[in-house]
Formats: C-alpha cells, structure tokens, sequence
C-alpha cells in the first residue's frame, strides 16, 4: 500500500520535471531538472524491483551525462544566449496532445484493465547478479554489439572534436 | 563405414589454391611450387592410407563414407555434402592424385620462368579439387559442382595465356561447347530428381538411388541415361561436342596431360560407371553410349592420321581412346571402361609431357615437319616417348594391351560385332599415328630451324624424373587386369586382380561366355592390327622417307583435304549454328531488344526519378524540426493503424 | 498501481519529451527532451518486465542506456563544433542542410 503510494507520488513529480524541464527558458535549469527526474526514475525502478537498474540509472544519467549537459553548457556560456523559447504557437501543442490522446483512448478500448503482480516471486529479481547472468548467457551478442557501439560512439566524439591538421 | 579424414582429401588442394591465389606472388615460385606440390601430395598420401584401409576390408563392404554437413534442406529434399569412397573412387582418386602430383612436379620444371607462375598453379589446385569433389560426392548433386568445377578450370587453364587471341578463343570454346552438354546433364538430372520424387524419394545419394532404381520406367531411365551422356559428350569429347578438346591444346602441356588427357575428360566415363545402376537397366542408352564411343574412336583417329602439331596429334588420339572407353562402358564392360581410363591416364599423359619436353627442348616449336632426328639429342624423353607408344599401340605385354584388348573382347562377346569392328580397326590407325609421330620426331633426319637446332636440349630432372615414373607405370600399369585367357597360360589364377576389386560395385549384365578359341583368336587379330600399324608406320616414314604419304595425299586430294581440315565440322557448326546466332544476338538482342527495351527502362526510370526529385526537393527546407514532425506523423499513422484496426 | 497507468506515465513522459524535441530552439535542450524520451521508454520497459515477471525488459533498459550514452557524446561533440563553426546553438540558424 505505501509502494503504491510512493508510486502515485514519484508519478506526480516526473511529470512535473518533465515539464519544466521541456519548458525552463534557460538551459542549467532545464539540465538540473532533468537530473531530478532522473532520480525519480531511480527511485521508480526500485519501486518496480529493479534495483539494479536504478543504480546504474544514477550513475551513468546523473553521474555521467549530467554532468557533461552542464559542463557544455557552462563552456559555451549557453545560459546567457538568447535564443528564445518555444518555436510554435499553442496550436500545434494542442494538436499534438489531440493525437497523443486519441491513441491512448484507443489503447485503452482495446484493452481491460491490467493488474500488477503483488510481491515477488522470484527471488533477487533484477538484482546485479540475476541481470548480470542474463546478460552473459541470453544477450551476449547484443551486449558485445553495445560495446562495439559505445567504442563507435568514441571515436565518433573523437573524429568531431579533433582539429583538422589543415586548417 | 565413417572415416573424417575423407574431408582432407580435398582441404588441401584448395588451401593450396587459397594460399597460392591470394598471395602466391608475394610468396616467390619456389615457395608456390612447393605449396602446389604438398598440398596435392598429402591429398595422394592420404588417399593411398585410405587405400589401404578398404584392402583391409571385406571384399563386398568396402564403402567409406564422410558427411561434412547438411549441404541443402529445402523441403523435404535433403542433400548432403557427403563424400564417398568405393573401389571405383578409390581407383579414380589413385589416378588423379598420383598422376596429378607427377603433373604437378613436372610443372614445376615446364613454367619455370613464367609471368603468372603462381596463378597457374592455383588454377592447378583448383582444378585438382574440383575433380576430388566431382569423384568423391556421394550424390549426384554435388558431383555436378565437382563437374562444372573442373569445367570452369579447365577454361581458366587453356585460356591461360590469355595475351593469344587463340588460347582464349579455345577457352571460351570449350566452356560454351561444354555448356551445351552440360545442359543436357541438368536436364537429365531434374528428370531424375522428379522421377524419384514422384515415388517419394528426396534424395539424390549414388547409394540410394541404386537401392530404388528399379522403381523407376524403363522409358524415363533411358533418357534420363542418354540426357546424362550428352553431358559425358560434351566433358569427355564426344561425337558430336568433341570439337574443343583440339583447340584446347592452346593451354601449357601440362594442362593437356592432366586435364585434357589424364583426370577431367574421363569424368564422362567415370560418371556413367557411377551411374551404372541406372544405365544397366536402360539397355537402349547404353546402346547409343556404346555407338557414339566407336564411331568417336575411328572419327578421331582419322584425323589423327594427318594432322602435324604434335600436340594436335595427341588430342585427337585422346579423343580416340575416350571412345574406347566409352565402348567399353557401352557394352557394360564398366570395370573394362575404368580401366582403360586408368592405363591411359598413365600413357597419355606421358605422352603429353614427353611432347612438352620436346617441345620445351625445340624452344616452343609444335610443328612435327620441323622435327626428326631427336633421337640421340633428348635420349630419355625419346625413351619415355617410346614406351607410352607402344603402350597405346597395344604392344602385348604393355598396359595398352590389356585395357585395350578387354574393351575389345567385351564388345565382341556381348555382340556388338560392328562396334567392335570399329574399335578394330582404330586399332590399326591407333598404332600407325602414333608410331608416325615418334618417327617424324625422333627419326629419320633433322629438319630442324637452324635457331631452334642449336638450343636442342633434354630437360631438367624435374621433368624426367616424373616422366620416368610415369613410363614405368604404363608399362607395368596392366599387370592388374591380365585376362583370366592369359592368366590360365601361366597358371595365374584369378588375375583379372583390377575387374575383381571393381566387382561389387558394378551391377553385372547378363554375362556373354566366349569360347577360349574365339577369344585367343581376337587377341591375336588385335595384336596383329598393332604391329601391322607400327609397321605401315616405319614403312611410310623411314624406308621410303614420307613418299608414299605424299603420294596418297595427292593421289587422294580430297580425303586428304578433308581429313586434313577435320571433316569441315568446325566449319558445319560455324555456318548453322554459330553464325545465326551471331545474327540474331546483333540483330535482335541487341539492335531491337537491348537498345530499346532495356536501355529504354533505365533510361525511363532514371528520368522518372529525376522529374519526382525536382518535385520532392521543396520539402526539404533544412528545418530540422519540420523533418522531426513529419517523422512523429508518420510514426502516429502506423500506430494508429495498429490500434485502430 | 495497475499496469495501464505505468504505461500512462510513460507514454505522457514521452509526449512532453516530443514536445521538447519539436519546438524547443535551444539545441541542449532539444537534446535534454531527447534523453527524456529515452528515459520514458525505460520506464515502460522496466514496468512491462515486472508485469511480465521476465528480465528481458531490464536487458533492453541496459541496451538502451548504452545508445543513449553513446548518443549524448556524439551529439554534444556536434553540438561543440557547431558553436566553434556558427558560434550559435540556435535551430533556426542551422538551415543549411536543404536544396
């Protein structure tokens, strides 16, 4: 019952994040406010017996890529360019909400009312050792090919950044 | 039985080509020479240790099998790759990779010093597996890419010098007049696949097949047996597709000896031996195999007779002795057919090699008319020369004689009278060419160029050594098969060693029983035939110096021309076959249908989509997030398709 | 809480970070929604694996968080080169990219 509750409530403030986050004018707030959800997505996971995961969320959401948000940001003194806010009018918001939920009635048309499993019954599920077997013995490809695109990934970084020896 | 070095037998030769193809010029000659010759040499020692097992076997169940994988699974069809190996592999993997290797040393010492040294014995090594695979599938499937496989070779290799507008003419000859046969051989093969289908069999195995051919009509078996030998025709040089074998004679010697004498062009023979099991119960087939095979002997040893490159002379004697092979498959005699193939892989490719070495000693020259005399200036090429004669000649006691003689025999005992006839007298012109070849080359006087005259020299050890080997083996090479007539005369008996290790593989026909007197008595006449032809020869060669040739030619203008430009057949298949084909390529295909309807739908299409794209081109305004929207659109109709069905 | 509602929240996150994709003209925070919407998608995956009772949504979480990393450091090295080139981080001024 108190889960349930706490799940209400990391909802609630998710959401809220989310918006401020897509709306704050200057970019610190926007990228602090994305670290908060990022918490709240953590503390999600626990709730829905990841644990797991919601460290990793921290550490590699908050720890790594918040900090490299910020760190572009204070580099670059993007806070202080002006380079306004939204781009369309509230009408094509209200469009876009219009979709959204046209979809999710139909979502919901098609189908019942889906209960979630009270407790667990499988023991240390979605704990580090359980992923982690997982991982080695069902998505060892999947995982070798995720490293390979995270080495990619690096050298893309790489290749942009470095200078040309002509210029 | 299951043994997996089976597989070996064929890893190498094509490591070997692996190796010398992709690197072999880096890799220097020496070390391509000896990669070539390993590679083929562990192929042989194997196949010599496996040899040795299947003597070490019950007569009747000598059959080692090797499944490497699942080749196809395609429906209920299942084809493995599978390699098999019996008596009748045993003894074609023994000829191809004994008398490979030899062919192999021998190379080493022919292409000394040529610019594509590497290439050339990649293509050897390719050829040498494709011709393992073609011998030792287990089904007919598999045979087929072992029989296009050597096919694809051998193109490769006669158009070897490919600069010469004429290797590479011959080239594509044999490849296109291959092609028609191996038409007929798909042909015969989907109508096999289908008729064992229908009765509910989905695999192509030799094994299962023969269990069930009896399943099968008579009527489908017979074409299904002469579709096959049209495919036989065309890889073995028979009437009527022989006409690539001689212009083949464009690519290195060695090449000549291993694919056009020795191994590939027997593959006919070799798969209708195979395929034994169907061609016994379709008489009418084997009927016209026996046919095309005695007229193809005498047709070829006729021109035989007249023609002056030397390696010419040999390509039609092949082409000769193929039909003899193919009599003596015809008559059922398959163990007969098998192994005249055997003595001749020996004989003709020492024949092929010792012309290679004359024609290595008279620096590159061919033409019989500017040789003689050689005698005494190349001794141990003329020796060698001298004993594959008269093993081909079928001098008694040579391994000519015996192949030759039970090919004879068989086709006299099964009544086949006028083929046997046929092989009579190509008997007589066997002898004579031949022996008119040696005579113009090692005989009589000199009429070399002066510049060539100078350089006379005999060949390297490399290339004796192999051809000494080679002369043994032909010489020796018939004391496997003596027949039982000759055998009893000394007390022998069962030594008829060769048909007796053959035996269970083949299905028997009806047996001919001869009497003793009548078979001595063809034994004698062929003899006779021989030495009556070693004899015209030295009479018309050397007692009266060519005059009486001379003499024939002019006195016989006509026959003389006609054999001499090989029957006009060449020139026939130009004019109805080649030419409208020409016209009709240029005329239509090309004029009409290329230019028009295929150039016409690229070029239209081209033009489509360059119209379409100066249309589109203004929804690319650049605006990223434009091209995000349009994107989320797409994204939502899809999923509201999904949802909302 | 059931199932549909975890699925709501995500889908509504998700919605909010489109929107920031859409319409922001910052490029860091267009960047920001985006690692949002992952984020969304992750909490489906994470709801969806408990609902099901299998792990196999928390492997595609993992496989997720490594695009997304990889993602993010690619797109700020662009987004460094287009401020050393431009000297602006606004959307609009990056139109070259048309006819």
């Amino acid at each position: 019952m108190i889960s349930n509750v706490l799940l209400y409530i990391t909802a609630v403030l998710l959401v809220i994040t989310y918006l401020y986050a897509v709306i704050a004018g200057n970019p610190v707030y926007s990228a602090l406010s994305m670290g908060a959800a990022f918490f709240l997505t953590s503390f999600l996971f626990v709730l829905l017996g990841a644990p797991f995961l919601a460290a990793v969320q921290v550490i590699i959401y908050v720890g790594a890529m918040l900090v490299m948000f910020l760190f572009i940001i204070m580099m670059f003194d993007l806070n202080k360019t002006s380079t306004g806010t939204v781009r369309y009018k509230p009408s094509t918001i209200f469009s876009y909400f219009l979709i959204m939920v046209v979809l999710l009635i139909a979502f919901f048309m098609a189908k019942g009312v889906l209960k979630m499993p009270e407790g667990f019954t499988i023991v240390g599920f979605g704990s580090a050792e359980n992923i982690g077997f997982n991982l080695m013995r069902y998505y060892l490809l999947p995982f070798e090919l995720a490293s390979f695109i995270l080495l990619v990934g690096v050298f893309g970084a790489i290749t942009f950044i470095k200078k040309r020896d002509k210029e | 039985m299951e043994l997996n070095i089976v597989r070996y037998i064929l890893i190498f030769p094509l490591l070997g080509f692996l190796v010398n193809g992709l690197v072999g010029k880096r890799l220097g000659n020496k070390a391509v020479g000896w990669i070539a010759n390993s590679a083929v040499f562990i192929s042989f020692a194997l196949v010599v240790y496996i040899f040795i097992q299947l003597l070490s076997m019950a007569p009747g169940s000598r059959l080692i099998t090797d499944t490497v994988y699942t080749w196809i699974n395609s429906g209920s069809l299942t084809i493995d790759f599978k390699l098999m190996i019996d008596p009748l592999t045993i003894v074609m993997l023994l000829v191809v990779t004994g008398v490979g290797f030899l062919i192999h040393i021998y190379s080493i010492g022919y292409m000394h010093g040529d610019r594509s040294y590497s290439r050339f014995f990649a293509y050897l090594n390719l050829f040498m597996f494709s011709m393992l695979l073609l011998v030792l599938s287990s089904n007919i499937v598999l045979m087929f890419v072992g029989w296009e496989g050597v096919g694809l070779c051998s193109y490769l290799l006669i158009g070897f010098w490919y600069e010469k507008d004429s290797a590479a003419n011959a080239g594509k000859k044999a490849f296109i007049t291959n092609r028609v046969g191996d038409y007929g051989f798909l042909l015969g093969l989907f109508l096999l696949a289908s008729a064992f289908a229908s009765k509910g069999i989905l695999t192509l195995d030799f094994t299962t097949m023969a269990a069930h051919i009896s399943l099968i009509s008579p009527q489908i078996l017979t074409i299904v047996g002469i579709l096959l030998f049209v495919g036989a025709t065309g890889k073995s040089a028979q009437l009527p597709l022989y006409v690539w074998l001689p212009d083949a004679m464009e690519g290195p010697t060695p090449v000549s000896a291993l694919i056009h004498a020795a191994t590939m062009v027997t593959a006919g023979v070799y798969m209708i031996a195979r395929m034994n099991f169907l061609y016994v119960l379709a008489p009418e087939a084997l009927e016209v195999v026996a046919i095309v095979g005695g007229l193809t002997a005498l047709y070829a040893a006729t021109i035989g007779l007249v023609q002056n490159d030397i390696k010419r002379v040999l390509a039609y004697s092949t082409i000769s002795q193929l039909g003899y092979m193919f009599v003596g498959v015809g008559v059922g005699a398959f163990s007969a057919g098998i192994f005249h193939l055997m003595t001749h892989a020996f004989f003709k490719a020492l024949l092929f090699l010792g012309a290679g070495s004359v024609i290595h000693a008279l620096s590159g020259e061919q033409d019989m008319r500017k040789m003689g005399g050689l005698k005494n200036k190349i001794p141990v090429t003329h020796a060698v020369f001298l004993a594959a004669a008269l093993a081909i000649s079928g001098i008694p006691g040579l391994s000519g004689f015996f192949s030759k003689d039970s090919i004879l025999a068989a086709a006299y005992a099964s009544g086949h009278t006028v083929i046997w006839l046929l092989g009579f007298i190509t008997a007589l012109l066997t002898a004579f060419y031949i022996f008119r070849l040696i005579y113009m080359t090692f005989y009589g006087e000199s009429r070399l160029d002066k510049h060539a005259a100078e350089h006379v020299h005999e060949s390297p050890k490399v290339m004796t050594v192999p051809l000494i080997i080679l002369a043994v083996l032909s010489v020796i090479g018939g004391y496997i098969g003596v027949p039982q007539l000759l055998g009893n005369l000394v007390g022998w008996h069962n030594s008829d060693i060769f048909v007796n290790f053959l035996a269970p593989v083949f299905r028997t026909m009806p047996k001919h029983e001869m009497p003793v007197s009548t078979e001595s008595w063809l034994m004698i006449g062929s003899i006779a035939m021989a030495i009556l032809g070693v004899f015209f020869a030295w009479y018309v060669y050397i007692k009266s110096k060519m005059r009486p040739a001379e003499h024939a030619a002019e006195s016989l203008p006509g026959v003389y021309r006609l054999l001499l430009n090989k029957y006009y057949v060449d020139e026939v298949y130009n004019a109805i076959i080649i030419k409208p084909l020409l016209w009709m390529s240029e005329n239509f295909l090309w004029k009409i249908f290329d230019v028009r309807v295929v150039d016409g739908t690229v070029n239209g299409s081209a033009q489509v989509t360059q119209w379409a794209s100066t249309k589109l081109r203004k929804i690319q305004t650049g605006d990223f997030q434009v091209y995000v929207m349009l994107f989320l659109i797409g994204v939502i109709s899809v999923l509201a398709y999904f949802v909302l069905r | 809480m059931s199932y549909q509602l975890l699925v709501i929240l995500s889908f509504v996150l998700f919605v909010i970070g489109m929107i920031g994709v859409a319409m922001r003209r910052n490029i860091i925070i267009v960047l920001i929604s985006l690692e949002l919407m992952l984020n969304a998608v992750n909490i489906l995956f994470v709801s969806a694996s408990k609902y099901m009772h299998t792990l196999d949504g928390q492997m595609f979480v993992i496989m997720v968080i490594t695009i997304a990393a990889a993602e993010t450091a690619i797109a700020l090295a662009l987004v460094v080169k287009v401020f050393k080139t431009v000297g602006m981080v606004k959307i609009d001024d990056l139109k070259k990219l048309k006819w």
